[in-house]
């Protein structure tokens, strides 16, 4: 099986990238697969959620950006979940804007170093910071699908539709296809707000949004503070369960996500 | 005053730059320039070609090290 690589990106905080990220490679792992999740977020939430600090720790994904010779295999570190590994962020990502003014090719850092690992893992998730910079484009020239979470409500679709369109002018540089999915989260029915959103979020971007809507549900905090994921802590949370209808499009309708190629957005 | 088409010929550039696949093998900042002065043999001038004008420099650089360090 060719090694997957999924990114999580929005320029949007707060929309549930991590926990996409977590809940997904989760229940992959669950399944038997090989999984490797990669933090590129300065802020370290994913290194965080399993026991390492992204201020003091000294092996990171940022070694790969400031040291040519370094090897993925030693960033790499096992999780308590079975054929789960994490490669960790630091805080010193932060820093690499200021290194990338000197350097062509920075965004390719990470598709490169995958490469190593490619043998290793059956599924490679990337979550990204929610910064148009050189992680989040890492992210993005690594994976060949992008699921892009966006949260149910007004102010985070314009975030949505500012995505888009960076989205847009990057793959005007890149020379891969890139299938992109929306993820509409933090759903509740009850209430107006979030179903005029993803009322919204559909006219605007038809097939590129999930069947799968993911719900609000207190089940992914309680996951993480118990320092599992959630398909761990409760395989039954409307949540997981969400993440897993999510899951059966990627793996078995994978071939009827479209292509990024620029969505006719309100600007 | 900025406008749509501005910004976005300032991330396309700055887009273009980061992706560029010819120096996708990166360098740290701090050594991108030393590694590939230390790595030049001093016969690798026989080979140059004329017109490879930044080869030519930085081989002209390292041998002036040499001498200088008595390598």
């Amino acid at each position: 099986m060719k090694t997957q690589i999924w990114a999580v990106a929005n320029q949007k905080g707060g929309v549930g990238k991590t926990t996409s990220v977590v809940t997904l490679a989760g229940l992959l792992a669950q399944q038997g697969h090989q999984v490797l999740v990669v933090d590129l977020d300065p802020h370290g939430s994913l290194t965080s959620y399993f026991g390492l600090d992204p201020d003091t720790i000294n092996d990171s994904v940022y070694d790969l950006f400031v040291n040519s010779q370094q090897t993925v295999a030693n960033l790499l570190v096992p999780t308590n979940l079975l054929n789960l590994t994490l490669l960790p962020s630091s805080s010193r990502m932060a820093a690499l804007e200021r290194q990338s003014s000197q350097m062509g090719g920075m965004g390719l850092v990470i598709q490169q170093a995958l490469v190593q690992v490619e043998s290793m893992f059956d599924y490679v998730l990337i979550d990204s910071p929610p910064i148009l910079g050189v992680a989040m484009i890492n992210a993005l020239a690594a994976c060949e699908l992008l699921l892009m979470p966006v949260q149910t409500e007004f102010l985070a679709i314009k975030g949505l539709m500012r995505m888009s369109k960076s989205l847009d002018l990057v793959l005007k540089t890149r020379h891969q296809q890139l299938q992109a999915l929306i993820l509409p989260t933090m759903y509740d029915r009850r209430t107006k707000s979030s179903i005029q959103s993803l009322r919204i979020i559909r006219a605007e971007f038809g097939e590129h949004v999930s069947h799968a809507l993911i719900p609000i549900d207190t089940q992914f905090r309680n996951a993480s503070s118990a320092g599992k994921v959630p398909s761990q802590y409760n395989h039954l949370a409307r949540g997981v369960q969400a993440y897993d209808l999510l899951l059966t499009q990627l793996q078995r309708r994978r071939q009827k996500i479209p292509q990024w190629t620029g969505v006719a957005h309100g600007q | 005053m900025v406008n749509d088409n501005d910004t976005d010929a300032v991330l396309l550039d700055y887009f273009s730059e980061l992706l560029r696949s010819d120096e996708s093998e990166h360098k740290s900042a701090s050594t991108a320039g030393v590694d590939s002065l230390l790595t030049l043999k001093p016969q690798a001038c026989l080979q140059v070609k004329v017109g490879e004008q930044g080869l030519l420099f930085q081989l002209l650089i390292y041998q002036v090290c040499r001498l200088y360090v008595g390598l």
